[in-house]
């Protein structure tokens, strides 16, 4: 039985604790401060934003911007490791590997500067205090982070021409995830869903780069310039289907 | 700029084994809080940026303030000790809250209103406590437009 299951079987509160991964958060800033280790970038990433979504559930509105700033950091470097470990196998575009290497260097470098500021050993200071949140508490924001997921699907289907709205909804999607890992419930749906939409977005990354290293401007969105290959339209229809697929077990809400 | 200078409200006395950073608000303190919160409200405060310290009693007085923030809330170890050029250099919004510890609450009161830190004692903060001032984050520049207490800014906020 999860704990959203059990709620109205309690006895008494029950709650969930951060200590586990605010360890393991303290542990891959020293790691990524000691080291180039691109799984403590990894690993810091995924850390900072189960705490987000922690803090969400605790109903605490500090320190999640300071999650995400850190957070941003680290998924600036990581983007670039998985698209190098993508394209470093492919020795006809050396060009364009090394445009992707010298932005990691860029990236690493503002990482590092990140990882030293003072905000971010606050963060970790503060984040030692943080409450234990009750599940009962917990159910309003559990129900609000549905809530995003409902609408950001419904805006995708209205406009799945969109690829900013795929992004949205996988965003809201990883939250909504992070919050049912924290209560204990079953996540297999969203993690297929999440599948779909990551290798879509990848894709969307890579090409957005490519263009990049043609010359398009930096800001450049996904919308770019050039129509979107058909291994993007393959793989937005993908997402597209498995998204009218698991909608109805995603945004089932325990009683 | 316009910049609020906040005490945080009323906290827990220390408990043995208990670190000094991890001492929560009361329920009385977060409710005479929420009061002076209401009371701010009425006086239209509208945050571009909330800066606290990390010391738990800091981190839940800020998050009760989030009503007031349209911009950001940041975390910062500046607030957890003396006043410095590095605090200033922060104050990088036209509308600021900073919440903090005393003595140096008042220390940087009396820095940016006189320029002298050793005036501290002369701008003396309730838990809960709210300076403002205006004009430009300098040392000695900025003009103290008022200093309210806690119960000042409840009675600001009741409803008629």
């Amino acid at each position: 039985m999860s704990r959203m299951d059990s709620i109205s079987a309690a006895a008494g509160p029950q709650t969930v604790e951060c200590a586990a991964v605010r360890a393991a958060l303290r542990a891959h800033v020293e790691r990524a401060r000691s080291a180039e280790d691109p799984t403590a970038v990894h690993g810091l990433r995924v850390t900072c934003a189960r705490l987000e979504v922690f803090l969400r559930l605790a109903r605490w509105s500090v320190l999640r911007g300071d999650l995400r700033w850190l957070r941003r950091a680290a998924s600036s470097v990581r983007d670039l490791d998985v698209l190098l470990e993508g394209e470093s196998a492919a020795p006809a575009r050396t060009e364009f590997v090394d445009t992707l290497q010298r932005a990691r260097e860029s990236a690493r470098a503002e990482f590092r500067s990140t990882l030293e500021h003072e905000r971010c050993q606050a963060l970790l200071e503060a984040l030692e205090n943080t409450p234990q949140v009750s599940v009962r508490a917990a159910r309003p924001p559990f129900e609000r982070l549905v809530e995003r997921v409902r609408e950001r699907g419904e805006q995708l289907t209205h406009a799945p021409q969109e690829f900013e709205r795929f992004h949205a909804l996988r965003r809201a999607l990883r939250r909504l995830r992070y919050a049912r890992e924290w209560l204990e419930l079953d996540c297999a749906a969203i993690r297929a869903l999440q599948d779909e939409l990551g290798a879509l977005n990848d894709a969307l990354v890579l090409e957005a780069w490519v263009e990049r290293a043609r010359g398009a401007p930096p800001d450049a969105s996904h919308a770019a310039a050039s129509p979107p290959s058909d291994r993007v339209q393959s793989l937005s229809a993908a997402a597209l289907r498995a998204w009218r697929h698991a909608r109805r077990e995603i945004l089932e809400i325990p009683a | 700029m316009k910049l609020l200078i906040v005490r945080h409200a009323i906290a827990a006395d220390p408990v043995e084994g208990q670190r000094d950073s991890a001492r929560p608000l009361t329920s009385a303190g977060k409710r005479k809080f929420e009061g002076v919160v209401r009371g701010l409200k009425r006086l239209d405060v509208k945050l571009d940026l909330l800066l606290h310290s990390p010391l738990l009693r800091a981190v839940e007085t800020a998050d009760l303030m989030n009503a007031l923030v349209e911009g950001e809330a940041r975390v910062t170890s500046l607030l957890a000790r003396a006043p410095t050029k590095a605090l200033i250099e922060a104050l990088d919004e036209p509308r600021v809250a900073l919440v903090g510890h005393e003595p140096y609450v008042s220390e940087l009161v009396a820095w940016l209103v006189t320029g002298e830190r050793q005036l501290a004692r002369a701008f003396p903060f309730r838990k809960g406590g709210v300076a403002f001032l205006e004009g430009e984050p300098v040392p000695g520049q900025m003009f103290l437009a008022s200093m309210l207490t806690p119960a000042q800014l409840r009675a600001i906020g009741k409803k008629k």
